[in-house]
């Protein structure tokens, strides 16, 4: 069920799945992914542990674990196909295209290497001209990240950094290399809470200013509903619910979505919520429902029909067999 | 109806030298004079960032590490003055949940054996078919499924373990555990049970919880009173709906902004390289800093209701 690329998408992800075969039998992460990213924009995706997030992401940059592969649906970069890119195209795309920022800032940097050279030769390897000298680059680039000293930080090395400080530094070597997209795993998650709101707002800043679009994501709904002006919700490897920051914050469809929503607002004046049962261990592809088990609002037909999907317009989109009309 | 003090934590202060080259020592002031009481059967939460001290205290109050200066009473004993035996029979009284619950089992040892451990170790006194009893019961109470309780941890899911660790922890009968992040490592959709799990359980085994953590909702659903840590100080020290409802020192104020992710009402300067060592240690960061500030501050109380914070600007403007 593959539709192709959606009209001026810079990404467009359709129906992709991915399987890893692990010594206890093959795993899937991902079962029918639907995505798109629009120049410029921010979109968040939102789910919990085991919910294929990364995979995501990593199937974005075709970034496999041992035993994976993507084993089903397509990944269109503008009017390409990233899955039949050959070596060469693809090095060209990691970083010069679409660049990525890891959660563990620290060891996301070579210990070895001084803050400059990493910089530097992300530079070097990603732009075949450049119009002046590098180290005037890498400057330039720690001071748009808000370093105060930028020269006495390019003399260092990763474990010289604070947290919040390799983050920016991870965050100025993804840009570095001048992509069109960048796409962030729990970039904040590791910092400390008033650290992380200051480089979320820096990463944002400083990939708009360069016109770049983000995908973002995160298990705190709160950090991406702060930057994403659309968000999609993800659970068993599919993104079962997807629309406006407004739309899904204040009355989502999906009785996931909502529940998830209940979890994270916590009131003094009630019980804590949580979400009963467990999430599946993917060890299966699931053609119906995979939230049923745990749905408040289980239906017959959720046990009988494979999963719907409803594009509702305004790029809104639900895979439940609710639909989009009830109350 | 007050009940009796079962912890009380006198002018705390733990300094770690730290060896940075030859010759060069340097001190970490890592709690500095720290005092707090929790009642029995009652929730004291601790807040604050990585490096704020709330881990180190922890530890003290444990006896995991000595303190520098200051007393720990327990039940009114000083464990200061007590000897590795008499210790050991303490033990009882005092447990600890740790944030990761697959890293605080031994993988090789099925729950019901790792939950068995605290009982055997720690409860001479209980003969094996009482201890076999408690053990039922306290997994009992976690709603720990019996299927689960002969597998290994690896089989368990996250929620589930750490359902197993405050089973463990309650096990011996304690006065006091020390949550240290029991949620911070859970999923958004557990952390909800384990937050009523463990409201429930203090009901039922009248225990007091120390309960640390940077998540400042589940702290505000678990804790009645609440002390806020800045870099080794207390900055603010209230009842949960005093610090949560109304928080009055600006550090507290930007930690409750950051943590609903909105700085539109209050903003904290970048984290500086190095700490003031003296005078107010948020001055560098704080917008509303001022010449006053680099003068020692101390915990002044604030309003008449009980509570204190760390800064004379709000302090003053009290009066």
């Amino acid at each position: 069920m593959n539709s192709g690329p959606a009209d001026g998408a810079l990404l467009t992800l359709s129906g992709v799945e991915v399987t890893i075969n692990t010594l206890s039998g093959p795993v899937h992460p991902l079962q029918g992914v639907d995505l798109e990213v629009f120049p410029g924009e921010t979109v968040g995706l939102v789910g919990e542990s085991g919910c294929g997030k990364s995979m995501t992401l990593r199937s974005i940059l075709r970034l496999m674990p041992p035993g994976g592969a993507i084993t089903g649906g397509t990944v269109e970069w503008q009017d390409r196909s990233v899955l039949d890119l050959d070596t060469d195209e693809l090095q060209t795309y990691r970083g010069s295209e679409v660049a990525m920022i890891y959660q563990n800032p620290v060891t996301a940097l070579d210990p070895m290497l001084s803050v400059e050279r990493q910089i530097v030769d992300a530079f070097k390897a990603n732009r075949e001209v450049l119009d002046g000298a590098p180290e005037e680059f890498a400057r330039e680039a720690l001071r748009d990240l808000e370093f105060g000293n930028p020269d006495a930080i390019l003399k260092r090395y990763p474990h010289q950094l604070s947290g919040g400080m390799a983050q920016r530094v991870n965050i100025a070597l993804a840009l570095a290399c001048g992509p069109s997209l960048i796409l962030a795993d729990e970039p904040t998650t590791g910092l400390d809470m008033t650290t992380q709101v200051r480089v979320l707002d820096l990463l944002e800043q400083q990939v708009h200013a360069r016109n770049a679009a983000l995908l973002f994501i995160s298990h705190d709904l709160r950090a991406v509903a702060r930057v994403a002006r659309n968000i999609g919700i993800m659970y068993a490897g599919r993104v079962v619910e997807f629309g406006p920051r407004e739309r899904i914050l204040t009355e989502p469809s999906h009785p996931y979505a909502r529940a998830l929503l209940e979890c994270v607002d916590l009131r003094t004046d009630e019980r804590p919520r949580s979400i009963p049962g467990l999430v599946p261990r993917m060890t299966e592809v699931y053609p119906l429902c995979a939230f049923r088990e745990r749905c408040v609002s289980r239906m017959a037909v959720c046990d009988e029909e494979p999963l719907p999907r409803h594009e509702l317009g305004g790029r809104r989109r639900l895979l439940c067999h609710l639909g989009p009309g009830h109350d | 109806m007050t009940e009796p003090t079962i912890l009380e934590v006198r002018n705390l202060s733990k300094t770690y030298r730290v060896r940075r080259s030859i010759g060069l020592v340097e001190t970490i002031k890592a709690a500095q004079r720290v005092s707090f009481a929790v009642e029995r059967g009652r929730t004291l939460g601790i807040v604050g960032e990585s490096g704020s001290g709330k881990s180190t205290v922890a530890r003290c109050l444990l006896g995991l590490t000595p303190l520098t200066e200051g007393e720990v009473l327990l039940d009114g004993t000083q464990l200061g003055d007590l000897g590795v035996r008499k210790m050991r029979s303490h033990r009882r009284m005092m447990q600890m949940v740790f944030q990761m619950p697959q890293a605080s089992f031994d993988p090789t040892h099925t729950v019901r054996s790792s939950v068995a451990q605290p009982l055997r170790r720690l409860r001479p006194d209980m003969s094996k078919s009482e201890q076999e009893e408690r053990l039922r019961h306290v997994l009992t109470a976690v709603s720990l499924g019996e299927e689960l309780w002969d597998r290994k941890p690896a089989a368990l899911s996250g929620g589930q373990l750490q359902r197993a660790a405050i089973a463990r922890a309650l096990a011996p009968d304690p006065e006091l555990v020390v949550l240290d992040e029991p949620t911070s490592s859970l999923d958004l959709s557990v952390r909800g049970d384990i937050l009523s799990l463990l409201q429930e359980l203090q009901e039922e085994f009248h225990v007091a919880f120390v309960f640390i953590s940077h998540d400042l909702e589940a702290v505000r659903v678990c804790a009645h009173e609440v002390i806020v840590m800045y870099l080794g100080q207390i900055v603010e020290q209230g009842t949960a709906e005093q610090v949560f409802g109304s928080p009055a020192h600006p550090y507290t104020q930007a930690l409750m902004a950051a943590s609903r992710f909105e700085t539109d009402s209050f903003e904290l300067g970048p984290k500086g390289e190095t700490d003031p060592s003296s005078g107010c240690r948020l001055m560098p960061r704080c917008p509303l800093a001022e010449g006053a500030c680099s003068a020692e501050q101390d915990l002044l109380p604030s309003g008449t209701d009980g509570r204190t914070v760390r800064c004379w600007k709000v302090v003053a403007t009290d009066h």
